[in-house]
């Protein structure tokens, strides 16, 4: 089944390489350094002249194109690498934790809720994830699996946030947020790094990685990694099954023949087991079984992107990845394959406007062997997704106010044409203040699941008679949940080593996602007789949600530092008058309506780093998880050039407590422990 | 296929050339700072060892800002001044003027200016072709410079081999 694809991907292929190749014979170039380097005046006073020529003058974010983050007309937050390092985390997730407006609860020891602006679930659907520029949401829920999400930490050179609808450029799934997760250019991973490591939680780890020059206009780094982590328990003090061990390599390659052509050609693959335990329906008495199991994901992929700057600054980017993932449990073995291109187009058409415009098409196909207790009608598809947008950034009064304006449309293969615009303003009076201020459209096209999902979950309590399942049917005509959003956004930089912002939204939702009751049935397929109670997905939903979201830093002296972000979330769903749901309208307490976080950076004396971090989560009533504290400490000693040396302690003063639950996927949800490591990084 | 990829080409040469975007104002600065030490102006400039070396900026206070962030305190040992100029008259004892964005009347000015010894920068399109001598333009996302040697020379003002080298395009 899978080989059905290639033909199409070998075309789409082959038309890049026809480009590349008429285009610029030849020609191969680094891939854009996105190095976030932000210069102060003293510093340029002493940089020479040839090393100005070489200073990026903007960063990338919230228009696909490089803009400066203080002139963001978004909720943006970036978590940089000094915070990943500083946090002492270990996953990707757990780098999120500090980002305000965000909800990052722990499921079990592999499985994370992560969402923006609520509608917190395991699968939280209106969210798009990337890693350099590859989406890694899952087409089967819209969702993120995120224990296959992972690269070397210390080669992660940022994460950019930004809350709310960013879909006029991103596209689909971009309703309430996107997470942008970029890695490091290869010429700044030069050398051979190996780490080391282990702990209460963290059974062992390690990593190499090799960097070097290719020639004398690219450079190259490979790396792979290993971890083994021990399970959580549950809330009765059972072990959970949820052991976790994965190994992963990869290499990422970065070429420049000319400063007009940039390349880069990178590459993953993974191959891990994410115990879990599950209750799973099945056709015969006992109607269900609970299995304790290790999920079995492999997978990998490859991308190459190719960055054109023209003589009078216009930029041009071509993009083409593929993706395999690869899953499989006792409820699913789902293999899906995805072939992306894209291009974009940045250009400044008039003195005052500057235009970025681009359009991408995107080719799923899925192959999911299900079971009685979970499958899909029609059991392998392809689908596809072909988009084009436009934003025009136009500086009204100069220095003072820009109005930014654009759309974007796509088709897709489940719902069709769909338009997705935005308008917003960017005030700046002065150097110290911005207001913002946006108004937008996003939409969540149908996934696979709302099409093609034919679930049983056994409600039969041990009745040795019948079955009694519940079922949850998908929909083909299922249709995309819609987005109106306002926000309003203020950021504060008094002096440099002071800032404030905080952001305000509201947001209005229709056509959500429920499922609705179809009349009972009785089945008679012997040996067994079971009682069937039907839903069926629906859009019969609509809802508001509003809150405020604060970050700010202050750098006390030169060695301290400290940070804080406030999130004050608050969602109502309410069903229209003819949905009969009883189940999707609990999701509007699935999210802490209070969150904060404090965090101090300290350095001290002989290389060392001391670093905690304080966080509040208030209760999440539709599971009845309680409020909690949290309090990490990271210690980090630069011994000796070559040597480093990392301790991480989580959950101090708590020995265990639950983040959010499993229930809704017949999960069992763990506890997350106090925790601590150790870890040694060689440089060579 | 080619066409498509023809296509997308033939839309960014047409890409208007206007000014630089804000956030290069201070790099455009830092380079403005950096240019005395690469240029040698005739002494009747500076007369006595008191006078100033004189940076001026017309037609964007934003840059004048930067600037004053940047600049050394001395040149050659001449106190450094930076001046807001709004006219020719008060730009002809200038070493080097930067005309921003909101300048008006540019051509006029750089006219006015023949035989004043004046080093003119600006990031305006077509700049240095017009009889400015350096230019400011995007490369990508780094700023470079092109420069008019014809106008260096008949400005009387000497352009050192290094800084000819760094440049993008000499006209």
């Amino acid at each position: 089944m899978g080989f059905r694809i290639y033909p199409v991907a070998i075309r789409w292929l082959l038309f890049v390489s026809i480009c590349m190749a008429g285009i610029i014979i030849g020609d191969m170039a680094r891939a854009n350094d996105e190095e976030t380097v932000e210069l102060t005046p003293d510093e340029l006073k002493e940089l020479t002249l040839e090393e100005l020529m070489d200073v990026d003058i903007s960063v990338t974010i919230v228009s696909k194109k490089k803009e400066k983050l203080s002139q963001s007309p978004a909720g943006v937050f970036i978590v940089t690498r000094e915070d990943i390092r500083r946090s002492g985390v270990t996953t990707l997730p757990e780098a999120l934790r500090i980002v305000p407006g965000l909800q990052i609860a722990q499921i079990d020891a592999n499985k994370w809720a992560i969402t923006s602006r609520g509608f917190n679930e395991q699968f939280s659907n209106k969210l798009l994830v990337l890693i350099d520029g590859r989406s890694v949401y899952t087409p089967l829920f819209s969702g993120v699996y995120w224990d296959i999400q992972d690269t070397l930490l210390e080669d992660v050179d940022r994460i950019e946030v930004v809350r709310g609808p960013g879909a006029t450029v991103w596209g689909a799934n971009a309703v309430n947020g996107v997470i942008n997760i970029i890695t490091r250019h290869s010429g700044k991973t030069q050398g051979a790094q190996v780490t080391a490591g282990g702990g209460t939680r963290e059974h062992g780890f390690g990593s190499f990685r090799y960097g070097d020059k290719l020639g004398d206009k690219g450079s190259f780094r490979v790396y792979g990694k290993y971890f083994n982590r021990d399970s959580f328990e549950t809330t009765d003090d059972r072990d959970g099954f949820d052991d976790w061990e994965a190994v992963r390599g990869g290499f990422r390659l970065d070429w420049e023949q000319s400063e007009s052509n940039n390349f880069t050609l990178q590459g993953d693959l993974y191959d891990g087991d994410s115990g879990q335990e599950a209750e799973i329906a099945q056709e015969t008495f006992p109607f269900s079984e609970v299995v304790s199991e290790d999920i079995d994901v492999t997978g990998g992929n490859v991308l190459g992107r190719w960055v054109h700057t023209f003589e009078k600054g216009s930029r041009l980017e071509f993009q083409v990845y593929y993706d395999s993932a690869n899953r499989k449990d006792s409820l699913l073995d789902q293999e899906i394959d995805t072939v992306d291109l894209s291009f974009q187009h940045q250009v400044q058409w008039h003195p005052r406007n500057e235009l970025v415009w681009g359009g991408g098409y995107r080719l799923i196909h899925d192959n999911l062997e299900g079971t009685f207790a979970s499958s899909f009608e029609p059991s392998s598809q392809t689908n596809h997704i072909v988009n084009m947008f436009f934003q025009n950034d136009f500086e009204l009064v100069e220095d003072l106010f820009h109005i930014i304006g654009g759309t974007k449309a796509s088709w897709n293969s489940f719902t069709e044409f769909e338009f997705q615009p935005s308008l917003r303003f960017l005030l700046t009076p002065g150097e110290k203040h911005t207001v913002w201020g946006a108004v937008s459209r996003a939409v969540r096209t149908p996934s696979i699941v709302e099409n093609r999902f034919r679930f049983f979950a056994d409600l039969s309590g041990g009745n040795p008679f019948f079955g009694t399942f519940l079922n949850l049917n998908g929909n083909s005509t299922s249709e995309s949940e819609d987005l109106t959003a306002l926000e309003m956004g203020y950021r504060f930089q008094p002096v440099k080593s002071f800032s404030f912002d905080a952001t305000v939204f509201w947001n209005h939702y229709e056509n959500l996602v429920t499922s609705e009751p179809l009349p009972t049935r009785f089945e008679f397929n012997p040996p067994a007789t079971a009682l069937i109670l039907p839903l069926s997905i629906d859009n019969l939903m609509d809802g508001e949600s509003y809150g405020v979201e604060v970050a700010s830093k202050w750098k006390v002296t030169s060695w301290w530092q400290l940070a804080a972000g406030f999130t004050w979330l608050n969602l109502d769903l309410e069903l229209q008058s003819q949905s009969a749901d009883v189940i999707s309208e609990k999701v509007e307490d699935n999210n802490p309506e209070y969150q904060f976080n404090v965090r101090s950076y300290l350095d001290l004396p002989y290389n060392l780093e001391l670093d905690t971090a304080f966080y509040f989560v208030d209760d999440i009533e539709n599971f009845s998880i309680p409020e909690y504290t949290r309090f990490d400490v990271h210690l980090g000693w630069q011994i000796v050039d070559w040597v480093r040396a990392d301790v991480g302690l989580f959950n101090l003063f708590d020995p265990d407590h639950p983040e959010f639950s499993g229930v809704n996927r017949g999960i069992t949800s763990t506890n997350v422990p106090r925790s601590a490591y150790g870890k040694l990084t060689f440089n060579f | 296929m080619g066409f498509t990829c023809w296509f997308l080409l033939g839309i960014a040469d047409i890409a208007h050339s206007g000014s630089l975007p804000l956030s290069s104002i201070p790099v455009q600065a830092a380079f403005l700072a950096k240019f005395p030490r690469f240029i040698q102006w005739q002494n009747r400039k500076t007369r006595t060892p008191s006078s100033p070396f004189r940076f001026c900026v017309m037609g964007d206070t934003r840059f004048l800002n930067s600037l004053k962030s940047v600049t050394p305190e001395t040149i050659r040992n001449h106190p450094v001044r930076i001046e807001w100029v709004d006219s020719v008259t008060q730009a002809t004892a200038c070493h080097i003027l930067y005309l921003g964005s909101q300048t008006k009347n540019l051509k006029g000015v750089l006219t006015g200016l023949d035989g004043s010894q004046v080093l003119t920068v600006s990031d305006t399109g077509g700049f240095a072709e017009g009889g400015g001598i350096i230019q400011f333009v995007q490369f990508g996302t780094k700023v470079r410079f092109e420069i008019n040697l014809t106008r260096a020379r008949s400005e009387r003002l000497k352009i050192s081999a290094k800084l000819l080298r760094l440049a993008f395009k000499i006209h």
